[in-house]
């Protein structure tokens, strides 16, 4: 009888700690990050096509990444942002120029996720407003942009 | 141990691989992408025509005058900092900067041999935004050689300039 009560206890104490445990395990999982970038999606680069400053067509250029969402359904709540390193959240900038064109030239870019589970993909899509390079200076520029998602 | 406990430690321990799971992705994901253009040295005409009267006075050509007739119009054109501009005249496809070339100027019955030259007078540019204007000047000469011997007539052509960065 006196291992039984015991048992009893244990088992309460056990039930307890489950339910405590399922509790976090649940808002951890709604708290943090369940969609990732897949490995060798962490990284990747956008060339966009010479930037003729007399004729200076809108152009745009797109890379695709892989991610994933664990469980599926995170899919749905993700929030896909990102942040360019000369510009800010709203709006990227290439830096640049021989001599250096100060204004940089600006560009936008549109986040567009498909396919929820494993095998989900995020397109990067970049565009520069004609606009934007007509009267820009000769010469390289580059920005980085960094993706983040949460939760 | 009752079926009750270990079906409870089970399921604490599948809560706690569901704590442990969520731990593993706590941190917001994150992915660098590198973003490059290049923008190629460039310059270009802001003045679409112009028009150029080679004569030794009143628009007239003295066709016993001893001197070149000669004449001068300007274009203006723009390009980026730093950047020099090279022309081409009636699309030869070699551009320099100056440039000369020899043009035929139609008239009636004949031909008048005019030496066009372009040159970049503003120099190199500052920049393709307004205001950055720098004129091109092209001048043109007939030579006694040629007028001397040409027929009273009205010679005309249409000269285009090309202009290139030069590279």
């Amino acid at each position: 009888m006196k291992r039984l009560r015991i048992s009893r206890a244990l088992n309460r104490t056990t039930l307890g700690a489950s339910i405590f445990a399922a509790v976090l395990g649940c808002a951890s999982s709604e708290a943090f990050a369940s969609c990732q970038f897949r490995a060798g999606s962490t990284t990747g680069s956008v060339v966009f096509p010479v930037l003729d400053p007399v004729t200076a067509p809108n152009v745009t250029s797109a890379i695709q990444l892989n991610v994933r969402c664990t469980p599926a359904s995170d899919f749905a709540v993700a929030q896909w942002t990102w942040t360019s390193a000369n510009g800010g959240a709203s709006i990227g900038r290439l830096a640049g120029g021989t001599p250096a064109y100060a204004p940089g030239i600006a560009y936008s870019a549109a986040i567009a996720v498909a396919n929820q589970g494993a095998n989900g993909t995020l397109t990067l899509t970049l565009q520069i407003a004609g606009a934007n390079y007509a009267n820009a200076n000769a010469g390289a520029y580059a920005d980085v942009l960094t993706l983040r998602v949460t939760p | 141990m009752s079926t009750k406990m270990i079906r409870n430690m089970l399921m604490a321990a599948l809560a706690l691989m569901g704590l442990f799971a969520g731990e593993a992705f706590a941190q917001a994901s994150s992915a660098t992408v590198t973003v490059s253009a290049v923008v190629p040295k460039a310059c270009r005409f802001y003045t679409a025509s112009t028009t150029m009267t080679i004569a030794h006075g009143g628009g007239l050509i003295d066709p016993s005058a001893a001197g070149n007739a000669t004449g001068s119009a300007t274009l203006n054109y723009r390009c980026q900092a730093t950047v020099s501009p090279q022309f081409d005249i009636d699309t030869s496809g070699t551009y320099a900067s100056p440039k000369t070339a020899t043009v035929n100027l139609a008239g009636t019955a004949t031909n008048l041999a005019a030496d066009i030259t372009v040159t970049a007078t503003g120099g190199a540019g500052t920049g393709l935004g307004a205001g950055q204007d720098k004129a091109a000047t092209i001048g043109g000469v007939i030579t006694p050689a040629n007028f001397s011997v040409a027929a009273p007539d009205t010679y005309s052509k249409v000269v285009t300039i090309g202009i290139q960065a030069i590279p």
